[in-house]
């Protein structure tokens, strides 16, 4: 199938499929996936130019379809959201600024991802902790926990920031204060800004940690933000030329159907399952940064170089770009034109690193919808024998 | 017709970026809202309750709280 922005051909079931796999992860956790997408993307020869923004653009409608079904299902607090929404782009507009700056003194790269993986691992043994210790109690106590509302963190955030005017939140339950939902906004939108990223692995954890709000609502309210994050994404994306409109859409077909699975499975698990779930992502989306890194330090020795005799040579950012993932033609300028064998040697690390990113990103990604279909499953399972025992019980009270 | 608004889309990108982000966000809210209404649809077609329903949170006895 032929791409007509990019100019690169590829075939179209890897694009269904990615968009199923991440359609039925974030429809469970609220989250956009870049993180997954964007590697899985790259590994089928999209080029990664493209891949990001293309991401940011089928994650428009994804969450439309997502938002919706959580908003039937009673998770989505749209108060909670919509002010949120106005402190999460102002913070996102300061990190911004912090990472423009940091990228005019050269060093961004590799201070972002050292920043990304220390929260992604923080937020993930914080988590796998707190899991762990439920699981404790529970056995101790033996009475099943289903859900954590509320840590020591959002109730001082909440008597701290009690000011004048606050909100009843029916959806979460909680009363609280438009200081405190911006608070959290700004500082999540900050990180994301900082970051680069869209923010759902950060706005997830801190609606859940810093807003007390339970797991459910954090994950169906984080999916309203995603919307306006995704189209604010989708749109500078677009304006650089960085969208493929074919690839959203065809990846919008499957997530369509896999966030309708992703977001009904959350009726049947429970809230302390679905952070369990999220917690081993955190740690794969910690580890895909750790091997970013790792490839960043190889790309170092070549990439701008090489892009610049590239360029003497007349070819365009695109063309080169789409180059990177011919290895014949990268060997053919590297060591047949500009005789650079070093160039050559660190690129086939970099491509090598790469690749394993990917490859683990998609088995990581599978692994994880495998098992929120199999739960989807039990649970639908389970609801139709009750309903089956309720329906006979009923019969015999007849009769 | 499908194949030549794909066509027109990617001569957007190049001739007006501004309209060809326009169309991008304004072809995904409208395929994400119809898909979701035609899902919502199949759903009611085959009785299949998707509305709001008792959550764990709403169970004291099972939640610990802060």
């Amino acid at each position: 199938m032929h791409m007509p922005v990019s100019g690169v051909d590829m075939a179209w079931w890897p694009l269904l499929l990615i968009g199923f796999t991440v359609g039925v992860v974030g429809g469970f956790f609220g989250i956009g996936g870049a993180w997954l997408v964007t590697p899985a993307l790259n590994i089928f020869g999209f080029p990664m130019i493209y891949a990001v923004g293309t991401d940011m653009t089928h994650l428009v409608g994804k969450s439309i379809i997502a938002t919706f079904r959580h908003w039937k299902f009673g998770h989505v607090s749209v108060i909670i959201a919509v002010i949120m929404l106005i402190g999460t782009f102002s913070g996102i507009e300061t990190g911004a600024q912090i990472l423009y700056w940091l990228t005019q003194k050269g060093i961004a790269g590799s201070v972002v991802r050292y920043l990304y993986m220390f929260l992604l691992a923080s937020i993930g043994i914080f988590m796998l902790s707190e899991y762990l210790r439920v699981r404790k109690l529970e056995k101790e106590a033996g009475k099943q926990v289903k859900d954590i509302v509320g840590t020591a963190w959002s109730r001082w955030i909440q008597d701290t920031l009690n000011i004048w005017p606050t909100f009843y939140c029916p959806m979460a339950r909680m009363r609280v204060s438009l200081w405190a939902i911006l608070f959290v906004g700004v500082v999540t939108g900050f990180v994301a800004g900082i970051l680069g990223v869209g923010g759902g692995i950060i706005r997830v954890p801190a609606l859940i940690y810093l807003m007390g709000v339970p797991t459910k609502i954090a994950v169906g309210t984080d999916l309203f933000e995603v919307m306006f994050s995704g189209a604010y994404g989708a749109f500078t994306y677009s304006l650089k030329g960085g969208v493929e409109l074919v690839a959203a859409v065809i990846m919008l077909l499957g997530a369509s159907v896999g966030a309708q699975f992703g977001t009904i499975c959350t009726k049947y698990v429970y809230g302390i399952t679905i952070r369990l779930i999220f917690t081993i992502a955190t740690f794969f989306a910690c580890t895909s940064v750790i091997l970013k890194e790792i490839s960043s330090r190889y790309a170092a020795i070549y990439k701008k170089p090489f892009e610049a005799f590239l360029a003497k040579q007349g070819l365009t950012p695109a063309e080169i770009s789409a180059m990177y993932m011919k290895k014949s033609a990268v060997y053919h300028y590297m060591v047949e034109v500009a005789n650079k064998p070093d160039w050559w040697a660190a690129y086939t690390k970099d491509y090598l690193w790469n690749q394993a990113g990917g490859i683990l990103m998609l088995t990581a990604a599978s692994g994880i919808c495998a098992y929120i279909l199999i739960q989807l499953y039990l649970g639908v399972a389970r609801e139709v024998k009750e309903k089956r025992l309720r329906e006979q019980e009923a019969a015999k009270m007849k009769v | 017709m499908i194949a030549e608004f794909f066509t027109w889309a990617a001569g957007l990108a190049k001739t007006s970026p501004f309209t060809y982000a326009i169309v991008n966000i304004g072809t995904m809210v409208a395929l994400g809202a119809a898909i979701g209404l035609v899902a919502d649809g199949i759903f009611k077609l085959l009785r299949i309750d998707l509305g709001s329903y008792k959550k764990e949170f709403e169970d004291e006895s099972a939640v610990i709280k802060h």
